[in-house]
This record gives structure tokens, C-alpha cells and sequence, in this order.
């Protein structure tokens, strides 16, 4: 069996800057597994400019501020392995993982950081009634398609959620050249950036809709319209509100949750409050030796704050097996 | 006397700022934690200006991909968004690319460039 000191689970922002922070924390033999072609994960469909504003003091798009990881992690000659998919964490640190070339395989860690990042809500979770067309996507789905496959997935576009990558889709869409016909939102009070909703649906006169909800779905094939209500607060749509618009697309930007397969898989104790492992000051798991850094551990807000609270995790890590701590 | 209410796009804190004009003259901006709130408010009061980000069509990747991720330089003219978004998609971008590489030169008459904001091969 392969053995490294350090093995970290994905290789976005979470994952670069806690590979980085540990490597100049004295931990040379490191492990970067990413399962994408290429290192960035979700920052390479984050097109758009607002990022490392805190980090490097200037504004950068999403694929810039991960190339500057890129290149420190390349620079200091750090070992990654991409297109690498890992099955199970085991609580003694055998880390499975799969790759179109190697088979199955497993690397022996001293100290693991999950760097995974966090899933959409779909749909499914949403409990929308209504037929169940093609057409109906999560916000980041859209942003991959468009910003990375090149592909628009609608013309006439209803978006349920105003988080911000529904936001900074309901803009994308628009420049593309889709017609951005409203942004439902639930709460009374969009969770998204006040400048996102500035300068992604106020510059382009789309409405945001507070308290509504969409409340049927309709096509049989691909999707054809949807009815959107005003809700109460009990979340229950208002009779004599609805208003029916037809789409050929619905984006959902609903929510964000830690992708936790492989933390519960290696029986870390989870947190109902951030839906992530529980972890102490230094971002380490219940299992003694493995981290969690970035969205996997509680999303965050910010590409900037994931970088910071990764590094720490990646000094507490290359700490953890300097001390030879158990 | 005319009063302006914005929130600042320059960062996250998004600053609720108010400005005061007379004669189209600006006499205050108020509200803004940090000096780029003031540059801000200036444009938004006499020419607003925005940061495009889009993405190319490419040919010939080696890595099998299918666009480049480009943004303008500099801030362009808010009014000149839409048209910057139309006219890049004329465009196949030649591979490989560099972060900063130059896409297109002054864009639309804007005098800014379009820049790539990723390594593509």
C-alpha cells in the first residue's frame, strides 16, 4: 500500500490552501486527490469577479484566485493525482480511491483533511408539486453548463432561490442572451449579497420576488411553465396570487450542504447546526488525525474566509503529525 | 439638492451610501466604510461602471475543453454590458491561452480589453 503523510480530499480552494499551508508548515509528503480533470474545483465555474478581495487585496474572478493556488501548489512541487474519485475513509486513515488508469487503490495517511466542498439542494429536497420535466436545474448545474460545457440550458428562465449563485446565474443567463423573467425567494429577506442583487438583477431590471414560493410545475417532455404565489408565514401560498409564467427553464438556488458521504461513512459525529463534522479550533474531526476545511465542514459565504480556515487546518495538521499526537 | 441612496458593489460589506448633488455637482458621499465607496458613489452619480465576465468558445484544447473564462481589464460603461456579451461570442479562441492573456483588444470601443482569466491547452 501507497503511504503519505498527509492525504487531502479535493482540490479546491479548501483543499489548495490547506495543501499549501502545510507544506510551508514543514509537511512535505502530501497527497492532493481531486476528482475533476483539472485542480480548482468549483472556482473554475465561478466566472464571475468578486474574489480575493481579502486574500490579495484585489478583485479576482474565480478561476484567477485558484490559479494563484494552483501555482503555489506547483511552485512548492506538491504531489496531486486529478481525475481521482476516493470511495471510503477509514477511521485508521486508508484512504480508497478509484482512477480510470490505477484501478481501485488505497494510501495509508498519518492525517487526512476533507476538503470536499457542499452539494445543492435539488428538487427533491424542495417537495415542488407538479410533473417532472427536463429543464429543471440547481443553479450551479447552469453555471457549469454555461460557463464550462458551453451550453445555454434555457431562453425563458424562472429562478427559485435568490442565494448568490442563483443571482450570479440570473445575470449569467441574461448576458447569454436568456430572458430572466423573475427571482422567487421565500424568505422576506434575500440570503444572497446585497451587491449581487445590485449589480445581477437591479442592472438588468429583474424582479426579486420576497415571499414566493413556485408552487407547480408544468410540461410533460421538457418544462413549460411554472405558477409562482405569494406565501404567508407559514409558507403557504396566499389564494388569488398566483401567477403563472411560461419558461423553458427553472433554476433552483436553494441552499447549500456539506458533502458528507465519506465524513459519516468514516464515522466522524456530525453537527445538525452546520449539517458538516463537528470540529474543534483547529478544524479537526472527532477522528483524531482527520480535518475538515472549507464548505465540507459548514458552508461559507466566502471563497476568502474557506482559504483562511483551510490554512488553519493544514498547519494543525502538519502540527498533528510533527507532535506524533494520538 | 438631489440625494442618491446606492449600496456599494466594491466588496462583500456591501455600504449603504447616500450622495448628495446639486447642479450635477456632488457635494457629499456618506455611508461608505472604505475611500472605494467614494469612487463608486462618483460613477454611479455620473457614468456607471461594471466588471463583464463571460466565457469564450475555444478550438483545439488538448484537455478537452470546451471555453475559456475571459472578463474585461478594467471596469466598462454599465450601458455597454450587453453588447460586450454579444460581440464575444463571434469569436473561436485559438489555444493555449494564459491568465491575462488579451482576447480581444478595446472591446466594442471601450477602450478595454478582454482578458483571459484561466489557463486553457
Amino acid at each position: 500500500m501507497i503511504s503519505r503523510d498527509l492525504v487531502i480530499i479535493g482540490g479546491g480552494p479548501a483543499g489548495l490552501a490547506a495543501a499549501v499551508a502545510a507544506y510551508d508548515a514543514g509537511l512535505k509528503d502530501i497527497l492532493l486527490i481531486e476528482r475533476d480533470y483539472c485542480l480548482g474545483g468549483v472556482l473554475n465555474q465561478c466566472i464571475h469577479a468578486g474574489f480575493g478581495l481579502h486574500t490579495f487585496k484585489e478583485e479576482l474572478t474565480g478561476p484567477e484566485y485558484a490559479q494563484r493556488y494552483i501555482d503555489m501548489v506547483l511552485e512548492r512541487g506538491i504531489e496531486y493525482k486529478t481525475d481521482c474519485m476516493v470511495i471510503s475513509v477509514s477511521p485508521e486513515k486508508i484512504v480508497q480511491i478509484t482512477n480510470k488508469d490505477d484501478g481501485i487503490f488505497e494510501v495509508q495517511a498519518k492525517a487526512i483533511i476533507l476538503a470536499m466542498g457542499c452539494r445543492e439542494r435539488t428538487r427533491g429536497s424542495l417537495n415542488i408539486p407538479g410533473t417532472r420535466p427536463a429543464g429543471v436545474f440547481t443553479a450551479g448545474t447552469a453555471q457549469r453548463l454555461v460557463n464550462i460545457e458551453g451550453y445555454l440550458p434555457g431562453k425563458q428562465v424562472v429562478c427559485l432561490g435568490s442565494g448568490d449563485i442563483g443571482l450570479i446565474m440570473a445575470r449569467r443567463m441574461t448576458l447569454e442572451g436568456a430572458k430572466v423573467l423573475c427571482v422567487a425567494e421565500v424568505q422576506e429577506k434575500s440570503p444572497g449579497l446585497k451587491r449581487n442583487i445590485i449589480q445581477c438583477l437591479d442592472d438588468f431590471g429583474i424582479p426579486l420576488l420576497l415571499r414566493h414560493n413556485v408552487i407547480n410545475i408544468y410540461g410533460e417532455n421538457h418544462i413549460t411553465g411554472v405558477d409562482v404565489a405569494e406565501i404567508n408565514e407559514n409558507f403557504q401560498p396566499i389564494p388569488g396570487t398566483t401567477v403563472h409564467y411560461e419558461c423553458d427553464c427553472l433554476l433552483l438556488s436553494t441552499g447549500l450542504i456539506p458533502e458528507n458521504e465519506l465524513t459519516m461513512g468514516l464515522g466522524a459525529e456530525m453537527d445538525p447546526i452546520t449539517k458538516g463534522p463537528v470540529v474543534d479550533e483547529k478544524f479537526m474531526t472527532t477522528v483524531p488525525g482527520v480535518f475538515a476545511a472549507g464548505n465540507v465542514q459548514a458552508v461559507h459565504g466566502l471563497a476568502d474566509d474557506v482559504s483562511v480556515h483551510a490554512e488553519i487546518a493544514g498547519r494543525a495538521a502538519a502540527e498533528y503529525i510533527g507532535g506524533g499526537r494520538q | 439638492m438631489k440625494k442618491m441612496e446606492m449600496t456599494c458593489i466594491g466588496c462583500p460589506n456591501g455600504c449603504d451610501i447616500t450622495l448628495t448633488a446639486e447642479d450635477g455637482k456632488i457635494i457629499e458621499v456618506f455611508g461608505n466604510k472604505c475611500p472605494k465607496g467614494i469612487e463608486f458613489a462618483e460613477n454611479e452619480f455620473f457614468h456607471p461602471m461594471r466588471t463583464f465576465t463571460g466565457s469564450m468558445d475555444v478550438i483545439g484544447s488538448t484537455e478537452g475543453a470546451h471555453t475559456v473564462s475571459c472578463r474585461t481589464q478594467k471596469e466598462i460603461s454599465k450601458a455597454d454590458m450587453l453588447a460586450v456579451a454579444a460581440e464575444i461570442k463571434k469569436y473561436k479562441i485559438k489555444l493555449p491561452v494564459k491568465v491575462g492573456d488579451v482576447l480581444i483588444e478595446n472591446v466594442c470601443g471601450t477602450e478595454v480589453d478582454i482578458v483571459a482569466t484561466k489557463n486553457v491547452h
